[in-house]
């Protein structure tokens, strides 16, 4: 990296720090370092839910998808804006007049100590493991990319991002979470207009985009209804729709972002916030990665993006193999460049016969690519380069984006789309610490260890924790940067949980008849429902997303049955 | 039901009542749009 793109990525942590910590002065009470005494304005608490949702993984893998998959990813996300109004009506009105500190509390409020501390516990553990993959992620790729070292580049991310937590509390998440959206968006711009300008001559938007389109990029809505499938319209808008009453709803991390708005109204602008920019967001981050599939069809791409095992294969008796192939794959991309030239220049009936050429030359190349991924697999023995997403292999996905930006960006601009990852990472990374630490003092030390201590060691208990989560993050990305299926393991963890965590509120708000030990059962029974959904055999096929109604489902029913068994319930919902 | 999981809901809560329809006629049309952009260079 160009010594001005250091001086961009410092200037940035620099700012960055120092925004947060100039929140200091005012948190020095529990109530104004957690929920900044519930006086931010609508649209810092809706940009800082969007910046949460919005990891660097997010980033970097979805202008991945859209690379290798095209416009198909966005459908996950039509579910959310439906939940959004769902939660600003049921879920919102009942937060802000519990006047609780986090969403399990209600929980207490409405059935009784151990459902609340059951739920808090399965979102600490599902949390806080998923808070160290959302460093380790983008520091893997960034360590790779840039060959830096891995453990600086996780220190990098995790100890400024703690740093600036444990000062300044949710009022310095909120306000660097507002900066870095603007970080975000105006790194993909960037990244946008020089993808634009990087075609050739002599081909415009209009031919480029028909060669995105021939190549399958720019569909983005299917109708089939297939449970299998993640990306279609009715996973995204079912599933999806779950999925995000779960996360915005019922996740502590997302919870607390609106519970820190001025009023029960400026805490459903929020949500609505992202209900009308989200699609078009994610629309944004996916067409990038279509400019780069488009980029990629006239400059010539690596044989395989992830330059992980370049020095293993080096130094295998098979290097010979993997040369001959990569001769092979850069004569398949000379054909292939021709034929999208001519296809994007084509008209009339031209074009059938253009297109024809063009599909045969982006299979020929897409074939080397997946040979040389199995051949890569076989000298590694590394099994992700058996899968693929599109026709790309599934390890290449994290890393067409970022060697995009090392490789064609200019000086300078490079600086800033590192800093706009840099940035999607530190403001999800903060909000989970900041509602980590929330919960462990809140649902677990307040409540069940020392529940009569004054306001002021609350206070310090909380910055505690938020350190504490920082270096436990920082310990988890160490350890995860090594293990790709402790990813998976956490992220499944997860799935198991959203759903089976929605059911409860669900028990809470929607039946009367439900008491403590119902919903504690519900709790237990949705999570190994979905835990053995997704791993029978039959079903093992099938969506993520419906993970999410299943779990909902479970714990209704078990909720409801044991409730009956024990005698109904015992307390009057909140009001 | 609805009363009791709704507090607030958008039948009598006009200026929000709003917002939502808002947020429904735009996602249609972003998900009509990203449809049509598809078709368009299929």
């Amino acid at each position: 990296m160009h010594i001005i793109d250091w001086i961009v990525v410092a200037a940035y942590l620099t700012w960055i720090i120092w925004t947060g910590i100039r929140m200091s002065h005012s948190t020095k009470e529990l109530d104004g370092y957690l929920l900044a005494k519930r006086s931010l304005p609508w649209w810092a608490v809706g940009l800082s839910v969007m910046a949460t949702q919005l990891s660097a993984i997010t980033l970097v893998s979805a202008t991945g998808q859209g690379y290798a998959d095209g416009m198909r990813f966005v459908q996950i996300y039509f579910g959310l804006p439906l939940a959004m109004i769902i939660l600003s009506v049921t879920l919102v009105p009942f937060f802000y007049r519990a006047r609780v500190y986090t969403a399990y509390e209600y929980l207490e409020q409405r059935f009784d100590v151990k459902t609340r501390t059951l739920a808090s516990v399965f979102f600490l553990l599902s949390r806080g493991l998923s808070c160290g993959v959302v460093v380790a992620a983008p520091s893997v790729i960034l360590a790779i990319v840039l060959g830096w070292n891995l453990t600086l580049t996780i220190l990098a991310i995790g100890i400024p991002t703690a740093i600036y937590t444990i000062v300044g509390g949710v009022q310095a998440v909120t306000w660097t979470d507002v900066k870095q959206m603007f970080i975000i968006v105006g790194g993909l711009l960037a990244a946008v207009v020089l993808l634009i300008g990087g075609l050739p001559d002599g081909i415009g938007m209009m031919g480029a985009l028909q060669v995105a389109g021939t190549a399958g990029r720019l569909t983005s809505v299917d109708f089939t209804f297939d449970m299998t499938q993640t990306y279609t319209f009715w996973s995204g808008l079912l599933g999806g729709l779950f999925l995000s009453l779960s996360y915005f709803g019922c996740d502590q991390s997302q919870v607390q972002r609106y519970l820190t708005a001025r009023s029960e109204d400026e805490g459903r602008g929020s949500l609505l916030m992202s209900a009308y920019f989200k699609i078009p967001l994610q629309a944004l981050v996916l067409l990038t990665g279509v400019l780069m599939f488009v980029f990629y069809l006239f400059n010539a791409p690596p044989m395989l993006f992830n330059p992980k095992h370049d020095e293993r294969i080096q130094q295998s008796p098979r290097a010979a193999e993997y040369k001959s192939l990569e001769a092979e794959f850069n004569a398949a991309f000379e054909l292939r460049r021709e034929a999208s030239t001519t296809l994007a220049t084509a008209s009339g009936a031209e074009r059938e016969a253009a297109r024809t050429a063009f599909e045969s030359a982006d299979d020929t190349l897409s074939g080397i690519r997946s040979r040389a991924a199995t051949l890569v697999g076989e000298i590694t023995g590394d099994e992700t380069y058996r899968g693929r997403t599109g026709d790309t292999p599934a390890p290449d996905v994290n890393y067409v984006f970022p060697t995009f930006v090392t490789t064609y960006l200019p000086v300078g601009i490079v600086g800033l789309v590192i800093a706009a990852i840099f940035a999607a990472a530190m403001s999800s990374i903060a909000a989970e610490l900041n509602s980590l630490a929330t919960s462990s003092v809140i649902d677990v030390y307040k409540r069940l260890l020392r529940p009569n201590e004054t306001d002021a060691h609350y206070l310090v208990a909380s910055r505690f924790f938020t350190g504490f989560w920082g270096l436990f993050a920082c310990v988890v990305a160490m350890f995860a940067a090594g293990l790709g299926s402790l990813i998976e393991v956490v992220n499944r963890f997860g799935s198991f949980f959203y759903g089976s965590l929605l059911g409860v509120f669900v028990l809470a708000l929607a039946f009367r008849n439900v008491n403590g030990h119902g919903a504690f059962a519900g709790l237990i029974g949705g999570i190994g429902t979905v835990a053995i959904f997704a791993s029978h055999p039959a079903t093992r096929d099938v969506s993520f997303l419906w993970h999410n109604p299943l779990g909902m489902i479970a714990v209704v029913v078990f909720g409801l049955i044991v409730s009956a068994l024990t005698g109904g319930r015992a307390k009057e919902a909140l009001r | 039901l609805l009363a009791r999981i709704a507090p607030d809901t958008w039948l009598y809560n006009s200026p929000m009542q709003r917002v939502y329809i808002g947020v429904v006629v735009c996602e249609v049309l972003v998900i009509a749009a990203l449809w049509a952009f598809g078709r368009a260079f299929a």
